[in-house]
């Protein structure tokens, strides 16, 4: 499960992205734009993230129904929504965090790269760890916190070079849906893994998108109330091509979810963290591999040498971390998941 | 108490009750939420291995299931709930919805 999840994860970067330049976005930028000449481009691209992540989170929900349905799991999604205190909370709760961490990444695609957002969300499992430790009481060995250590410094190479080449204010506001990624998503991972430890992993994560694309609607409502144009594109979402992207998006998210959680209760929050976390290389490889390495890393003749051999770099020692943190034995495996009666 | 809950409640509970194989456990399930299909015997099964991975139960006795009342010829474990899993479950028993049951 571990193995697999990058791969979809990797898959859902590369179609995430190509999202940006379809009729559902670009006509929303249009829409925004002539109701408010005034505004920056900066907060444009922001609230069409917004949009994107209420598209994603709904894609993703309706392909859940059909694979849910297909297994006929709906009673047990059922019998799990209604309880709230000891399940469904944590769902509601990691979709709150996890969806922000979904917008950081579409915001630090578009504002720096998406080589950069993938990349950055290599490093969520530092948060995933730190938590586990403190409220799950997941034992961590000597050679996780090694990994641990290895990501973070991955991470400071792969953010050092965006920092020294990129505007400003651009890479700022990048800079900042990278942290909201590393902590968004590295708190949902914690949240749901003890979620899991009592349900079906399968209705778990059904549970967790059904919130998420409630919340996004919601935010969607109440901009579209303030006087946001937010639904000016919605007949673009009948066209093929995006019908298409949007299966794509569902399928592809809702593996990388389905195989993330089902990991949790097998090797744990931390590990199954870091194997998912692979999705950062993936996600450079099918971007470079179907747009090009330039898109999939954001650099320009100038600022090639550093921004490749920075983000390569950073790359290779997060991945190093990886493999440092999830080569554990089976022995250790079973001591550092006996304690998982902790309470978030 | 949990009879009707998400399943791996009851399966929490079934355990916490004594020590039990899976060919007793899993029809049990099966019986309890009308799921007479493969899938959602596997899937039960799966359940169990999950508890064992996450430390909640542990495995404490294995044989061949030959009258087939699981799946004839397969492995049969015999699981027990551990410190971890009594813990969960008493937290389960706390804070399940008791409205509905």
């Amino acid at each position: 499960m571990g193995i697999l999840c990058p791969i979809f994860c990797g898959l859902w970067y590369l179609f995430g992205n190509s999202s940006w330049n379809m009729g559902f976005l670009t006509e929303l930028a249009s829409g925004i734009q002539s109701a408010y000449p005034e505004m920056s481009e900066q907060t444009v691209s922001i609230l069409q993230a917004v949009f994107l992540c209420f598209i994603n989170a709904f894609a993703i929900t309706v392909m859940l129904f059909i694979w849910n349905g297909g297994f006929r799991k709906v009673r047990e999604l059922r019998r799990t929504v209604v309880e709230f205190n000891s399940a469904s909370k944590y769902f509601a709760l990691a979709a709150v965090c996890g969806g922000l961490g979904t917008l950081g990444t579409y915001i630090s695609s578009q504002f720096i790269s998406p080589g950069f957002a993938s990349i950055t969300g290599i490093l969520y499992p530092i948060v995933g760890t730190i938590l586990s430790v403190l409220f799950l009481k997941q034992k961590v060995s000597r050679k996780a916190y090694m990994g641990v250590s290895m990501m973070v410094v991955g991470g400071l190479v792969l953010y050092s070079g965006v920092i020294f080449t990129s505007e400003a204010n651009l890479s700022m506001i990048g800079l900042l849906g990278g942290i909201m990624t590393i902590v968004g998503w590295g708190i949902d991972g914690c949240l749901a893994g003890y979620g899991i430890n009592v349900t079906d992993p399968d209705t778990a994560l059904h549970l967790r998108f059904s919130f998420e694309a409630l919340m996004w609607f919601i935010v969607l409502v109440v901009l579209a109330i303030i006087g946001f144009p937010m639904f000016c594109s919605v007949g673009f979402l009948l066209d093929w091509p995006t019908i298409v992207v949007m299966a794509m998006l569902g399928i592809t998210m809702g593996w990388n979810y389905s195989t993330w959680y089902k990991s949790f209760p097998l090797i744990g929050v931390p590990r199954g963290q870091a194997l998912g976390s692979l999705c950062g290389m993936y996600g450079v490889i099918f971007i470079s591999i179907f747009a090009g390495p330039a898109i999939a890393m954001g650099y320009t003749d100038d600022t090639m040498a550093l921004i490749v051999s920075t983000t390569l770099l950073g790359m290779i020692i997060s991945v190093l971390g990886i493999f440092v943190m999830s080569s554990e034995d089976s022995e250790s495996m079973v001591v550092i998941q006996n304690t998982g009666a902790g309470d978030p | 108490m949990m009879e009707g809950a998400p399943i791996k409640y009851r399966l929490f509970e079934i355990l916490d009750e004594g020590d039990g194989w899976t060919d007793e456990l899993v029809p049990r399930i099966l019986d309890e939420y009308d799921m007479h299909y493969s899938y959602a015997r596997d899937h039960v099964n799966f359940y169990l291995m999950e508890f064992v991975s996450g430390g909640f139960a542990s495995e404490v006795d294995y044989k061949v299931d030959e009258d087939g009342h699981y799946k004839e010829g397969a492995l049969l474990t015999k699981y027990s709930i551990t410190p971890s899993g009594k813990a969960i479950f008493a937290k389960l028993q706390r804070t399940v919805n008791k409205r509905i049951r």
